[in-house]
């Protein structure tokens, strides 16, 4: 059957050409397209290392100078700091809070971030850089790499430095960090490794990235005026579970806003951190990269839908005598059909032998991006699965009305040309 | 002649339905894709109001304060003292704007809420802060007062420019409400007058409310590095395109010179040097690509949208062509030419891909409408509003013509290998099929 069907294809070489070309073409780029979206399936497999549910960031801003509302309270005051002070202590009474975490730029999904270069001998590495209070690991669920309860990084945030577990492998390979001294890169600070954390994620798409948490101390806030808090703080806050995150975050900023604005201070939003997520994963390309693919593989799948279609559309117009023959000395309406979908799909597999060729090429040029994920066979594996099996699909459901169509031709009337 | 040629293809359309059909979905679908690519490009570029002046303007968003000894360097936009020293001070062109973009108001004061005296209802707003030129260099349409002049400006006066949406919000309606005074976050205001609402997809003018940005201190004071950036940005409008090149060179001499006068930093655009609206488009799409590397992408990825579909439909060409060698061969043995018989081929062919054309349009501006938030707006944009999109920005002399020239090239692409085929046939051959 497959070398009839093969030799059918060579016979009409001449309008085959086109199709192959076409099928050629899309699998090649498909391959390159759908690429993304294998990176993305692998790299959500591997854990974020926190959870965000229930938790919220506050919004905060403050008077301006020319507000009428506006307290001047001098240079060097520590009534500003005190106020924000006095904002997390309100939130943290509220009934349904269980904690209040703050620090700079250090929840996750944050939209500022800091980083800086470490070392130890001579290994070097860059890490993001999170102040947060020892209730940051328990809200957010960060877990000890060497397993059991988030509030252990909390208690050891006391006696050093929290890094990240894959920092640990970057700095201090095959051994421990905890106990351990990591430098600044220029060498003038010194900090001592009290605990590791589990591996962490900026978002469930991306890699794995070094963290490293510094305890943050309230009186550096003191003699700060309100536009540098406000610039450098953050407050974070995780309530009870079971509540719909909308209606909590509107209705606790009706029920609080008055007791929260404090001296120069005031609440301008509660944003629960599972939007800030969206956000996140936007600036960082990854909805634009999914719906431009989307949209990219939607088109030359119908692009290949549309010339499956009309080419064996026009084809058994010229193959009725052929078909009514087949009929005729005793062919099932169901092996013609079936007979024209193997031909369709014996199109595929000769176009998906240049096409390999192409694949390897873009592995061998370096064309895939290795960012987020090195070149593994997974996802090759995933790619060519994600190519070959729509086109297959599509090709299948071209050729089946034209085929159905080439199965009802009445032998006798089709014979009757002859 | 072509009259014929038309007819014969509306019959040949009407006697293949099934081949017309997907012949017109394939061209509808290649002519689709395209144009959304096209019709974004002419959002984004084109001289639209209140932005008609986006071919002779220069942006300069961005300005950088450098120490000396290199040391350090913080980009940003540009501070009041230099807009003034380095900007307003230019001869060459023929006005020059400033504003402080929406997302930047943001940044530096939060959330902004709108009130009226006495009034517990208050309402979030995009506001931009401007200076007086800004009404000039982009042509608003007024539906009432006067926005802030050169005097009130300067003197940073607290006087509003409302959309007609925003004014309609605060006050229940848009009309005679010029004079009459409302509050931004607890500060009072005068409205000075009413504007229609401006798209996001503007991205330079769009906000629901402007101020002269000397009116709120937060704009204008910074200290820091010598004064020399903050949040402000140029627009400058040149008398033609022509006279770009004059300007930056202009802009280079004052930026020298003020430079003499600062002490430990420097004033530089070396971060981004004043674009073309144009080149701003371009350098939107991907901060760390080149704009050769994006307009070389964008024309590889335009190429295969129209190459897959043009193979494709070559294809069926080359199909239904065998079908017609027959009667092709009779015509050339009655005399008729190579050119004639080409001539008509790719005539009838074209009305087929105009009906695609057409087709592909219509789906094009569904596409554009319905992701409009994600492809006119930046990935880093702050504003949330919704991207509204007038009957004028997607049906215009521009997005047609783009149109129509892409079905003539995709209409030569797919059909000249076939007819050249069909074209050497010898007419013994073709007449012998029958």
């Amino acid at each position: 059957m497959i070398q009839h069907v093969f030799k059918l294809i060579k016979t009409q070489w001449k309008n085959n050409i086109w199709i192959i070309l076409e099928l050629f073409i899309v699998s090649a780029l498909m391959w390159y397209i759908v690429d993304y979206f294998s990176v993305m399936l692998i790299t959500s497999r591997i854990p974020l290392g926190f959870e965000i549910e229930n938790t919220y960031a506050v919004k905060i801003a403050h008077y301006q100078s020319d507000n009428p509302n506006y307290i001047d309270y001098g240079e060097d005051s520590e009534e500003p700091a005190l106020n924000f002070l006095r904002i997390v202590d309100r939130i943290r009474n509220h009934s349904e809070i269980m904690d209040v975490s703050i620090g700079q730029w250090h929840y996750p999904y944050c939209s500022s971030n800091m980083t800086a270069g470490y070392r130890h001998d001579s290994l070097r590495v860059n890490a993001r850089i999170l102040y947060v209070t020892p209730s940051y690991f328990e809200m957010f669920s960060v877990h000890p790499a060497a397993g059991g309860e988030p509030s252990l990084l909390g208690e050891a945030l006391e006696h050093g430095v929290i890094i990240s577990s894959g920092m640990e492998e970057a700095l201090f390979p095959g051994s421990h960090a905890a106990g351990q001294t990591i430098l600044t890169n220029d060498s003038t600070s010194s900090y001592r490794v009290s605990a590791v954390s589990v591996p962490l994620k900026n978002h469930r798409f991306s890699r794995r990235d070094n963290y490293i948490y510094f305890p943050f101390q309230e009186h550096t806030l003191m003699g700060m005026n309100e536009e540098n808090i406000k610039d450098n703080t953050s407050i974070t806050f995780r309530t009870r579970s079971g509540m719909n995150e909308k209606d909590f975050a509107s209705s606790f900023k009706a029920e609080m806003n008055t007791q929260l604005s404090i001296g120069n201070f005031y609440i301008t939003g509660i944003i629960p951190i599972s939007e800030l997520r969206t956000l996140t994963l936007k600036a960082d390309g990854v909805y634009e990269s999914v719906q431009n693919r989307t949209g990219f593989t939607v088109f030359f799948l119908l692009n290949v839908f549309l010339g499956v279609i009309g080419t064996f559309w026009l084809r058994i117009k010229k193959r009725r005598e052929e078909i009514g023959l087949c009929i005729a000395v005793g062919s099932s309406r169901h092996q013609v059909m079936r007979q024209m979908m193997t031909e369709s799909l014996g199109l595929l597999l000769i176009a998906l032998v240049p096409a390999i060729i192409i694949w390897g090429n873009l592995i061998l040029v370096e064309t895939l991006p290795v960012h987020t994920l090195g070149l593994t066979w997974q996802r090759f594996a995933l790619n060519s699965l994600f190519t070959i099996l729509p086109l297959s699909l599509v090709i299948i459901l071209a050729t089946w009305y034209p085929a159905w169509r080439s199965a009802s031709i009445q032998p006798a009337e089709a014979l009757h040309y002859e | 002649m072509y009259k014929t040629y038309f007819k014969q293809a509306w019959q040949l359309m009407k006697q293949n339905r099934f081949y017309s059909a997907i012949y017109i979905a394939g061209t509808g679908l290649a002519i689709a894709l395209v144009m959304v690519i096209a019709i974004v490009y002419h959002i984004k570029t084109a001289d639209i109001a209140p932005e008609v002046n986006r071919s002779r303007l220069l942006l300069n968003e961005s300005g950088t304060a450098k120490k000396k000894d290199g040391s350090r360097t913080i980009n940003y936009s540009l501070s009041y003292q230099t807009l003034k020293e380095c900007y307003y001070s230019l001869k060459s062109p023929e006005l020059v704007a400033a504003s402080v973009s929406v997302g930047q108001v943001k940044r530096l004061l939060g959330d902004i809420y709108l009130s009226i005296p006495g009034s517990k209802d208050k309402y979030t707003a995009d506001i931009s802060g401007t200076d007086a030129d800004y009404w000039q260099v982009f042509s608003f349409s007024f539906l009432e007062g006067k926005p802030y002049n050169t005097e009130e400006f300067e003197s940073g006066y607290h006087k509003a420019v409302l959309t007609e949406g925003m004014a309609r919000k605060l006050f229940g309606s848009v009309s005679e409400i010029s004079g009459k005074s409302f509050l931004i976050n607890d500060i009072e205001y005068v409205v000075g007058a009413i504007v229609k609402d401006i798209s996001p997809a503007m991205t330079i003018t769009y906000a629901d409310l402007w101020i002269p940005f000397t009116s709120m201190p937060v704009f204008t004071r910074t200290e820091e590095y010598e004064n020399i950036v903050g949040p402000i940005r140029a627009y400058i409008l040149a008398h033609k395109p022509s006279d770009f090149e004059r300007i930056r060179k202009e802009i280079e001499e004052k930026r020298k010179q003020y430079n003499t006068q600062l002490i430990d930093y420097e004033f530089t655009l070396e971060s981004r040097p004043p674009l073309s609206q144009k080149q701003e488009a371009i350098r939107q799409i991907d901060f760390s690509s080149s704009s050769d590397e994006i307009i070389l992408r964008y024309s590889l990825i335009i190429c295969v949208f129209l190459l897959v579909p043009a193979i494709n439909l070559s294809g069926l060409m080359a199909s239904r062509m065998q079908e017609r060698i027959p009667e092709i061969g009779i015509r050339k043995a009655f005399g008729a030419g190579w050119t004639t018989l080409i001539n008509q081929i790719l005539t009838e062919n074209l009305f087929l891909t105009l009906l695609g054309g057409l087709c592909g349009l219509v789906v094009s501006y569904g596409i554009v409408l319905v992701l409009s938030n994600t492809l006119l707006m930046s990935k880093y944009s702050e504003i949330t509003s919704a991207v509204s999109l007038s009957p004028g920005m997607l049906m215009n002399f521009m997005v047609f013509f783009y149109a129509f020239m892409i079905c003539v090239v995709l209409n030569l692409l797919s059909s000249l290998i076939p007819v050249w085929n069909v074209s050497r046939k010898n007419i013994v051959e073709a007449i012998h099929d029958k």
